[in-house]
C-alpha cells in the first residue's frame, strides 16, 4: 500500500490523465483501474500500474477512429502550411476554400448521414478560415507591395499566416465536435480515484 | 495477413488464468501480479474479451474498510469453451491429434 503522499499524488495525476485520455463509453474501466491503484502492494508497484493505465487510456483513445472534424482540420491546416512556404501562392489565395471543398464534398459523398452533418460543421469551419485567409493574403499582398525589398518582414508575414492557418482552422474544426453532456457528467461523478485523491497518506491499514 | 484474435501469448496468459478458476471472481491488480503482464497490457486486452462477450465484469464490495470497490473479472460461459479450444489448439496447433487417433 503507497504512503508516500509525492507517489500518491503521481498516481493521482496519472489516473487523472488516463481518464481523460479514455474514451468516455469506457469510464467504467478507468474507474476500475482507478481503484486498483489502492491495492499496489508499494509505491514503486502503484506507480507502474498507474503509468500502464496511462498507457490502456492512450491504447483505447488510438484506437478510436478519429474525427472527420479533426481529419478536415489536419488536412486543411497542412494545406495552409504549404500555401504559406510556395512562393509567390499569396496570388492565388482562392486555393483554401477550393481545396476545403472538395475534400468536405468526399466526406459527404462517401459517408453517412450523421457524418456528413458533422462534415458540414467542418465545411463551416473551412469557409470561415477559407475568408479569413482570403483577407490575409490579401494583407500580405499589401505589405508585400509595402515594404518591396524588405525580404525579411515578407517572410514572417508568410510564416505568420502559414501557422495561424494550421492553428485556427484546426481549432474551427475541433470546436464543431459536438460537446456531449455525458463527458461533463462522468467526470464529476464520484470515482475511485476521487477516493484516492481524498484518502490521506498515512492512514493506518 | 490479419491476426487471429485473442491468440497473442499476453491474452493467452490471462485466459489461461481466468479459465485455472473459473468460478472465482479476479481482480485486475491480481491478475497482473499471476500473469506477469503490465497494466497497459492487461486492461485493452479485458476491454477486449468484455467486449466480445468472452469476458463477465461486476463491481464488489472491498473486503477491507476505506478502501474502494474492485472491479471483479471472470470468464462467461463462451470465454470458458474459446479457452479450452485455446488451450486444444495449444496442445495440438494443426489438429493432427483426431487423425493419428482414427488410424
Amino acid at each position: 500500500m503507497m504512503k508516500s503522499t509525492t507517489a500518491r499524488r503521481l498516481c493521482v495525476m496519472l489516473m487523472c490523465l488516463a481518464r481523460h485520455l479514455m474514451p468516455r463509453e469506457r469510464n467504467e474501466w478507468t474507474r476500475a483501474m482507478g481503484a486498483e491503484v489502492q491495492y499496489a502492494s508499494d509505491e514503486e508497484n502503484g506507480l507502474s500500474y498507474a503509468i500502464g493505465c496511462l498507457a490502456s487510456a492512450v491504447k483505447m483513445r488510438l484506437a478510436q477512429p478519429v474525427p472527420h472534424e479533426v481529419v478536415i482540420g489536419t488536412v486543411a491546416g497542412s494545406m495552409f502550411l504549404g500555401h504559406a512556404f510556395i512562393p509567390n501562392s499569396q496570388s492565388w489565395p482562392w486555393i483554401w476554400p477550393v481545396a476545403a471543398g472538395i475534400v468536405t464534398a468526399r466526406f459527404l459523398s462517401r459517408e453517412s448521414f450523421a457524418t456528413a452533418v458533422r462534415a458540414k460543421a467542418g465545411l463551416k469551419a473551412g469557409v470561415v478560415c477559407g475568408l479569413v485567409f482570403l483577407t490575409g493574403a490579401i494583407i500580405i499582398l499589401w505589405l508585400s507591395a509595402s515594404f518591396q525589398g524588405n525580404e525579411s518582414a515578407r517572410r514572417i508575414g508568410l510564416i505568420a499566416y502559414g501557422s495561424l492557418g494550421a492553428v485556427l482552422l484546426t481549432a474551427l474544426s475541433a470546436a464543431a465536435v459536438p460537446v456531449h453532456k455525458g463527458i461533463a457528467d462522468s467526470h464529476s461523478s464520484p470515482s475511485a480515484i476521487g477516493h484516492l485523491r481524498s484518502k490521506g497518506p498515512d492512514r493506518p491499514q | 495477413m490479419p491476426r487471429k484474435p485473442n491468440t497473442s501469448v499476453h491474452a493467452r496468459a490471462v485466459l489461461a488464468q481466468l479459465s485455472a478458476r473459473p468460478r472465482e471472481w479476479q481482480y485486475g491488480y491480481d491478475l497482473l501480479k499471476r500473469t506477469g503482464i503490465n497494466s497497459g497490457t492487461l486492461y485493452p486486452l479485458l476491454i477486449r474479451l468484455h467486449d466480445q462477450g468472452l469476458l463477465e465484469a461486476e463491481w464488489q464490495a472491498a473486503e477491507v474498510e476505506g478502501r474502494p470497490p474492485r472491479h471483479a473479472y471472470r470468464l462467461t460461459a463462451n470465454g470458458l469453451m474459446f479457452a479450452a479450444a485455446q488451450r486444444a489448439r495449444d496442445v495440438d496447433p494443426v489438429g493432427l491429434l483426431p487423425d493419428l487417433a482414427r488410424s
